[in-house]
């Protein structure tokens, strides 16, 4: 290799070593302050860059004046924290305003959330309001018609039997007011009582179902009796319906001579058997309930002969 | 021997006037050398601030716990130096201490506010009543 050929490597080499020479913490330190200027810092934290710019330029002058000195690393170092915490500060910055965004919708969150319940509360309280009001309508209007039941009741018992039974509330009817002898059909007479007993049956509770049971003497032949008082009941139950008794609730039975309730071997016992049964079935009845409270006949031959003025059995067979 | 006797007489010749001369400037110089005050100010600075990073929790920030070793350790360098009356060197390692401090203490705050952050916004997800514990 001659002379000039290695001058030339030399000189080369040397421009490499010189352009190489800048220490890592310069450019460590000059990349730290590039990242935070093209980061948040320059909005956030102009501040705190612009510390970290001066910092580096001092450290810049510093290499400069220098070269590669001790000084100048430390100076570098220096200007490379400056640029970090400039990004740091704006990083925290950053997060504050997050988390006070984020506490903001909390709290927006939580006034609606709020308003939601009072809203429904106060709902709630006018629709307990209204429920309080229509019971206390309803209640108005129960003790009304328990009023009118207990009118009707009381005014039934002039005309018939009305009793407490196992079975229901039964009010008796004597046959001989109802019908003429042997006939199935309703007396005009009959009709204005069974008018009274249809006022109580409509009155009575809604849960309560009713029978018509008609009944006979042991006189004449059974199936006669029995044909007869079927009619008979059947008769009472469609004027009931016809008088706005509900017809799915009523039902008759004829059951001829069974059940006596007196001798039938004594003409006034025979015309107490002869008579129709209404049964108000049903503990939530209303006329059952009044019927408890009134003063009821104590039996069917008193009752009749307390309803004898209104039509009271006649001892003369069907 | 004693100074004195290296020393020439200040009553000497005219040559021994100038080498006096000479050895006073030279005792300035040694002198001003040694003039650089001890940096007790700013190794308290850089001692505070490490305290500061600590006491906020850098040391249990991964990122802070490294910088705060970092200004630990130089802060150390710098008593050290400043007691073998490197002075000068002191003073810039208690300022890198002092820097890497700071930028522990600042990592530190900013874990914290990233989690406060995070915790308000999951409650803000889940719609979960009451404000967030700072």
């Amino acid at each position: 290799m001659s002379l000039k050929k290695l001058t030339v490597v030399c000189s080369i080499l040397t421009c490499a070593s010189c352009s190489s020479s800048t220490p890592s913490s310069l450019v460590d330190a000059r990349a730290a302050y590039q990242r935070a200027a093209q980061g948040p810092a320059a909005r956030v934290t102009p501040a705190q860059l612009h510390v970290a710019q001066t910092s580096l330029a001092v450290a810049e002058q510093t290499y400069d004046d220098e070269g590669d000195t001790q000084n100048a690393r430390d100076r570098a170092y220096v200007a490379q924290r400056k640029a970090e915490l400039a990004e740091v500060q704006a990083s925290i910055v950053d997060a504050e305003a997050r988390e006070t965004a984020a506490q903001q919708q909390l709290q927006q969150q939580n006034a609606q959330h709020q308003q939601a319940t009072e809203q429904s509360l106060s709902q709630a309280h006018q629709q307990l309001a209204g429920q309080k009001a229509e019971l206390a309508a309803e209640r108005q209007r129960r003790e009304e018609a328990e009023r009118r039941a207990a009118a009707a009741l009381s005014e039934l018992t002039k005309i018939a039997s009305v009793k407490e039974e196992p079975r229901g509330t039964v009010i008796t009817l004597s046959g001989e007011v109802i019908f003429a002898s042997g006939k199935s059909d309703l007396l005009p007479a009959a009709r204005r009582k069974l008018d009274q007993v249809a006022e109580v049956l409509k009155q009575s509770d809604s849960s309560s179902s009713f029978l018509v049971q008609g009944y006979t003497d042991s006189r004449g032949p059974l199936s006669l009796n029995q044909d007869l008082s079927t009619r008979r009941a059947a008769a009472v139950r469609e004027y009931l319906v016809s008088r706005g008794v509900p017809g799915d609730k009523i039902r008759s039975e004829g059951l001829g001579p069974d059940n006596p309730v007196a001798d039938n071997n004594t003409a006034e016992g025979r015309a107490n058997n002869r008579r129709v049964e209404i049964i108000v079935q049903g503990d939530k009845s209303n006329a059952a309930r009044n019927g408890q409270n009134q003063p009821s006949n104590s039996g069917p031959q008193k009752s009749e002969a307390s309803t004898s003025g209104a039509g009271g059995p006649a001892p003369k067979q069907q | 021997m004693w100074l004195s006797e290296l020393l020439p007489s200040w009553h000497g010749t005219r040559s021994s006037k100038f080498n006096m001369i000479k050895y006073v400037a030279l005792l300035v110089v040694i002198g001003c050398a040694h003039s650089y005050p001890p940096p007790a100010d700013h190794v308290a600075s850089a001692m505070a601030a490490a305290r500061a990073a600590r006491t906020a929790g850098a040391a249990n920030v991964p990122r802070a716990a490294l910088q705060l070793k970092l200004a630990e350790e130089q802060l150390a360098q710098a008593r050290e130096m400043m007691q073998n009356g490197a002075n000068e060197r002191a003073d810039f390692m208690s300022l890198r201490s002092y820097n890497d401090a700071e930028l522990a203490l600042a990592i530190a705050r900013e874990n914290d506010a990233l989690a406060r952050a995070a915790r308000a916004q999951a409650l803000v997800t889940t719609g979960t009543s009451g404000a967030p514990q700072r």
